[in-house]
Order: C-alpha cells, then structure tokens, then sequence
C-alpha cells in the first residue's frame, strides 16, 4: 500500500504541492494525471524520497525513508540516467548488491529477455540510446521484486513491444498484489491498466476515481471532463475536490 | 558500501579498458608520465642539487598547500557544494536502501581518490627527496593522511547530513569558514607589508608558531610539524587539539540521524555536474554552471542563410552578463595594465627591437593558456539546426567564426594598447600587431575546424588536439622563420607584415580545408 498524507511542498515562497492525499491500496493500479506544471513530478520525487517535504509518505506501512520502505520499493523515473562506465548486466548486479537481493542469475536474464536486452548485456551505460536505458531502468526496478512500484511516464522513450511488455508486466504485478503508481500524461496508454486516478491541478488533488465507480468511462473524457469543466464528467459516481 | 565499492571498482575497470582501445590514452599518458618526471626532476634538482633539503622547507610547502586548500574545502562543505553527485547517482542511489550517510562517503570518495594519489606522491617525495625516516612518513600517512581523510569524511556528513540546523545557520558556518581564511590572509598581508614579500620571509611566516593556533587548519599543521620537525609548545598544543576536534567530529558524524534529506541540494548540482563532465569530455576547460542571461535583448536580422548563425550568436552574446567577454578578457587586461605599472615602477627592462617582439611572446603564451576553451563556434557543431541551414559550408563556418575574431580584437587590443604605450611603440606598430596576434588566433581555431573534419569520431579529444597543436605548432613555426628571416634582411616592420601575410594566407588554406566540419554532423567528435 502507498499513502500519502497531507503532503506540501515548498520551493521558497511558491508551493508546488499544497496539502496532497491519496492512497492506492495493495495490488491496484493508480494514475497521477494532471497537466504540466501540476505538480505530479514533485509528488513523485517525494514518495521516492528525494525531496524534503512536510507530511507523511507511508510504503506498505512504513516510512518511506526508512531502510525498510526503500527495500521494498522501485521506482522508474522520467528521465533514466545510467551509471556510464557500467554495462547493463554490471546494472543488475549492482541493483542486486544494492538491494541485498535473493535473485538468480537466470531471473535476471528472463526479466532482461522480456525487454529485449539479453543482447546487450555488454553494452555500457553511455553507449545505450534513451529508450534502452529506459528499459534498462524497468528492469532495474523490477528485479527488485518490489512490494510498491512506481513509473513516472515510463513509456516515454519506448517502441511499441516494450510498450506491450510493460503492460503485461504490469497487469501481472497487480495480480501478484504489487501496489503501483504511475504517472503519466499518456492517458491511452493506461486505459486498461488503471484502478485509481488521482487528478493533479496547480498542487492540488482536484479529483479521484475508482475503476469500479466509473465503469468503462474513457480516462480521457473524465481528465478533460475535471480540468476544462466538460458536461460528461461522472464526477458524481467519483470524487471531485474543491 | 559493497554495492558502492561495486561500482567505483567496475566503473574504473571498464574506464580503462575502454581506453585501452584508444590510441590516444597512450598518448595522454605518455605526456602525463613525462610531465611527471619533469616536474620531479625539477623538484629534485631544485632540492637535492640545490641543496634546499631542510625538514622546514617540505613543511613549510605542505603548510601553504593545507592552508590554501583546505579551507576553500571546508566552506564548499558548509553551502553543501563540493560534493559530484551524478544523475544516475539519484537515480540508481539515492532511491535505493543505501545509508545517505555511506553516499555522502561514496561522493566524496570519487574527489578524494585524487588527494590519496597526492598525498602518496608527497611520501615519495618526503622519503627520497628530503630524507625523511620510513618511519616518520608512516605515522604522516596514519595521523595526517588518514586520519585527515576520516576527519573530512566526518565532516561532510556533519556540514551535508544534518538536518537539525536551518539553511541559515548552515550559511553562517559557511561565513565562518570565510572569515578563518580572511583572516589569515590579513594577518598574511599584515605581515610581509611589514616585513617585505621575500623568499626568507614566507618561510619565516609559513614556519612561525602563531599558524599552530589556527583552529582546525592550524592545528593540523601543528600535527604536521609535530611528526616531521619535533615537539614544541605549539606544535604539543596545536596537535592535541586537532586530535580531539578530530575524535569530536568522527562521533558527532557517527551518532547524526541523517535520512537523506540533502538529495534535495545533490540533486540541483547533479544536472550541472553532469555538463560539467560532458564539456571536460569535448575538451573543454570552462566549468561554469547555467549562467544569468538578461531576458531583455534583442537583434535585428539582416539578410539570410548563414548569416543568420552570426545574429543569433549575437543575440546570445546581447543575453550573457558581461557580453562576449570572460575571465580571458580581464587577464589580457591585468597582463596588459600589470605591464604598464610595472613599467612605470622601473621593474621591466625591455627596450630596442625586444620591445618589438615581446608582445607575441606574451600573446601566444595567452593564446596557449585559454586555447582549451571551448568557444561559440564549436558548440555551433552540436547543434543539428546549423547544418540545415542552405548555405555554404564556408560561409557558415565564417559567420560561426565571425564573433570569435572580433572577442580576439577586443582582447589583443587590451594587452597591447598599455604596452605600447609602456615602451613608446609607433600606432601603427599596434595595429599591426593587433591583426597579426588576429590572423594567428584565427590559424589556431581554424586549425581545429580541420582536425575535427579530419579525425571527427574516429579518434577522441586528446588525439585531435594533438593534432591541432602540431598543424599550429607547424604553421607558426614558419611564420616565425619567415619573421626572423626578414628581420635580419629589413628590420621588425618587414617581418611582421610577412608573418601576418604569410598566416592570412595559411589562415584561408585551414579555412577552406575545414569548411567541411559543417556539411555533416557525423564529423562532430563525440
């Protein structure tokens, strides 16, 4: 599970995110959505714990800068940035290193082999083009085998088979029980794949849905339905916040 | 830590085996052998030939060193810089469950490996060049070196960790680190005004016992002279001190509850470091981070194609805080008012066909000094936009060039107009020159538009300017001969309207052979 609590965070005088709450529970899928410069990129540098902030961030129950939490915890970010003078594999066995990870050799390679990677094993940081390190950085967080996985616009950068891939991958870990949290603007891209939307807007929640409230509502129509007032919202069958 | 040490061990391994393959390493590493062994051939003709082999003197160096370095060290520590965190160190680390405090190590372990590579050297130096006991130098490298290591390690998780104190109590300790080191350079300026700026007098000032009572920098110069020179009173008080703040620090470092929340800080630099690297990567020196541009400025275009490259290049320069000028533009200016004054003062003896000939002397050991900078016009070269534009290959590399010649102006202008009017040198002499030192600046950058047509990616930085520096070398070694010839046939006049004839014309031939640099990207060197 992933909480998030009365979150604020302030640059200066600006506050980029103004009192944020939302909690995806345990083996479901939650989209951050929201327009640029919302805040959505703030909300996830702070649940992977890279900024101060005022509240609380809870991952499966524990502080998310404790030990325990970052553990159990993976995380895709937008941009990928790879260690330079490391191959891919050289990634894996650090993540594994890392992590203090009980994981084979063979597990990694079948996680590798799923992004078409396994013929790149040799291939160094630097000498990968964006969409690799992309897969790269999946990889990464899913050798983990993390309790709560988060991807910030984790199909930027990706062609369509590792687009698909990453679908599945993810379809399956929701039905392990692996909590997720993706942020996107790529709103066809998670149509199937969503259980919560969570609507960001100049630093606030200014919507949330369940799947099953909404039933098969398009997410681009409830999207532009809360952030340009539209008529086909069913905003009553959500939540909408003021 | 051992996924830390993982991939600094990995990182550097595969770093080397990846040069291994470049014939330029060899090259690189060569020079840096021999450059080396110059340096200590040097040292050691100065100290054993010499006969400078006294304790003091190897102290009375180390003294200056720490007392330069360490506290610039200390205050890039206080406003939480001077760490080189990497984005893929916040992506892969700073999310992952890894101690920030073993990061904080792991970030400064990467800067200190070089200070260890140093502090070896000095050993060495210490052992064979000033006679030091095998003995003596173990307990300098336990007590100082190491013990100096764990005690900065202690302090950057102490400056950077924290998380008890504001921003502005930080700042503050930041202040003092500065008033420490204004201070001792008051009290440094009190005295050799006091006593005159001599060779005797900076040992005598380097050596005297107030340093031992320093805090924190002082104190461990005290331990210093305590191991290498013996016991005094300030020396016995100084190292004491530096011992106790030391196992203070180590335990304030170890018990410090420390989450992580100085990523925030690491992360704002990361970015910066990032390009930092990538330029060093393209040769290039610089090591500004993102600069204040003025928003207000505007251009106005006149005519097509290429020239277009020349407005848009001065509309950056309209932005930029001090326009086309730098940190080169105020040396060439020191240089030439520096010249000036202390000609006035009776310090520079130049007169007669010397007083002709000096100036290039000065310019070309300039030009050598800011030669690796990297300028506007081979950062034209990483821009896809430039090698779209339908024109001529020759006419984008001169209008990319354009601004580079008028900043040379401006700069020779600065560094000749003082001397000539220092040695009484004809106007007309000046103008000259100003276009001579302006043909030859435009020989060596036009010498680097052929190296990177020519080697583009196929070799790295170091192999192309290898090359650049030979063709220059070459071509301005000719036009030197040129020079020497007609002034023994003419006199100075004659000679340098040779040499500046005779680099137009090579200036021109460079110019044509590497227009090519802009007709495809794939010759840019990666």
């Amino acid at each position: 599970m992933l909480e998030i609590q009365h979150l604020t965070k302030r640059y200066g005088k600006n506050t980029a995110v103004d009192d944020v709450s939302f909690t995806v529970e345990t083996g479901r899928v939650g989209i951050l959505l929201g327009p640029n410069g919302a805040g959505k990129s703030t909300v996830i540098k702070s649940i992977a714990g890279l900024l101060r902030y005022e509240g609380g961030i809870g991952i499966e129950g524990m502080p998310a800068k404790s030990m325990e939490a970052k553990r159990v915890f993976g995380y895709v970010p937008e941009i990928p940035a790879l260690f330079q003078n490391l191959n891919v594999w050289e990634h894996m066995e650090y993540i594994r290193r890392a992590y203090n990870l009980d994981i084979s050799d063979e597990e990694i390679h079948s996680v590798l082999r799923r992004f078409e990677l396994d013929d790149k094993l040799d291939k160094l940081g630097n000498e990968l083009s964006k969409g690799m390190m992309q897969k790269v950085s999946i990889c990464c967080a899913l050798i983990i085998k993390p309790r709560v996985l988060m991807l910030d616009e984790p199909m930027v950068g990706l062609d369509p088979k590792a687009i698909k891939e990453l679908k599945e991958v993810i379809l399956f870990l929701r039905k392990q029980g692996i909590t997720i949290l993706i942020s996107t603007h790529m709103l066809e891209m998670v149509q199937e794949l969503w259980d919560d939307v969570f609507m960001m807007q100049k630093g606030h929640i200014i919507a949330s849905y369940r799947k099953e409230d909404v039933g098969d509502q398009n997410l681009d129509d409830l999207f532009f339905a809360v952030t340009e007032g539209g008529e086909d919202s069913g905003q009553e069958e959500g939540e909408k916040h003021e | 830590m051992n996924s830390l040490l993982y991939v600094l061990r990995t990182g550097y391994k595969n770093w080397l085996k990846k040069n291994l393959k470049r014939p330029g390493f060899y090259f690189y590493v060569i020079f840096l052998v021999a450059y080396v062994f110059f340096l200590l051939s040097a040292l050691y003709g100065w100290v054993v030939t010499g006969g400078h082999r006294e304790p003091e003197i190897f102290v009375m160096a180390l003294t200056a060193i720490l007392l330069y370095f360490t506290p610039m060290n200390y205050r890039a520590y206080a406003n939480r810089k001077g760490l080189s965190f990497l984005p893929s160190h916040v992506h892969l680390m700073f999310s992952a469950p890894i101690s920030p405090k073993k990061l904080l190590i792991f970030g400064s372990l990467q800067t200190f490996s070089v200070s260890m590579i140093l502090e070896l050297i000095v050993i060495v130096i210490g052992i064979f060049f000033f006679q030091f006991s095998l003995l003596q130098m173990l307990l300098y490298f336990l007590l100082v070196s190491c013990f100096s290591f764990a005690v900065e390690f202690a302090l950057i998780i102490c400056l950077y960790g924290n998380e008890r104190f504001s921003t502005k109590v930080m700042e503050w300790i930041a202040k003092i680190f500065w008033f420490v080191l204004l201070a001792m350079v008051a009290v440094a300026a009190v005295f050799f005004l006091k006593n005159g700026f001599t060779f005797q007098n900076v040992l005598s000032f380097l050596v005297s016992d107030w340093i031992c009572y320093i805090p924190i920098f002082g104190w461990q110069v005290a331990l210093i002279r305590l191991l290498l020179l013996g016991a005094g009173t300030a020396e016995l008080i100084g190292s004491i001190c530096y011992l106790i703040y030391g196992a203070v620090l180590i335990f304030c470092a170890v018990r410090l509850r420390c989450t992580g929340a100085y990523y925030e800080d690491a992360i704002k630099f990361a970015d910066d470091f990032q390009k930092i690297m990538d330029r060093r990567k393209k040769g290039d020196a610089t090591t500004a981070g993102e600069k204040k541009l003025r928003k207000h400025a505007s251009v106005t275009y006149k005519g097509s194609g290429a020239r277009a490259i020349f407005y848009r290049q001065l509309l950056e320069y309209k932005k930029s805080r001090f326009y086309m000028f730098g940190i080169s533009t105020l040396i060439y200016a020191g240089v030439g008012i520096g010249f000036l004054v202390l000609q006035r003062m009776g310090k520079v003896q130049i007169s007669g066909t010397a007083a002709y000939y000096a100036v290039f002397g000065i310019l070309v050991y300039l030009f050598l000094v800011f030669g690796q900078m990297q300028t506007k016009w081979d950062r034209e070269l990483e821009n896809p936009y430039v090698f779209m534009i339908p024109s001529s290959s020759f006419s984008k590399l001169f209008y990319a060039t354009a601004l580079e010649h008028v900043k040379t102006i401006c700069e020779v202008l600065l560094l000749v107009l003082p001397y000539g009017i220092a040695l009484k040198l004809p106007a007309w002499y000046l103008v000259l020159v100003v276009l001579v030192a302006v043909i030859a600046k435009a020989v060596k950058l036009y010498a680097d538009t052929v190296t990177t047509l020519f080697l583009g990616n196929h070799f790295g930085t170091t192999a192309r300017q290898m090359l650049r520096m030979l063709i220059e070398s070459i071509l301005l070694g000719i036009a030197f001969l040129i020079g020497l010839v007609c002034h023994m046939i003419a006199g100075p006049f004659p000679a340098v309207v040779a040499a500046g004839i005779y680099l137009t014309v090579a200036a021109v031939a460079l110019m044509i052979a590497g227009a090519g640099a802009f007709a495809r990207m794939e010759y840019q060197a990666g």
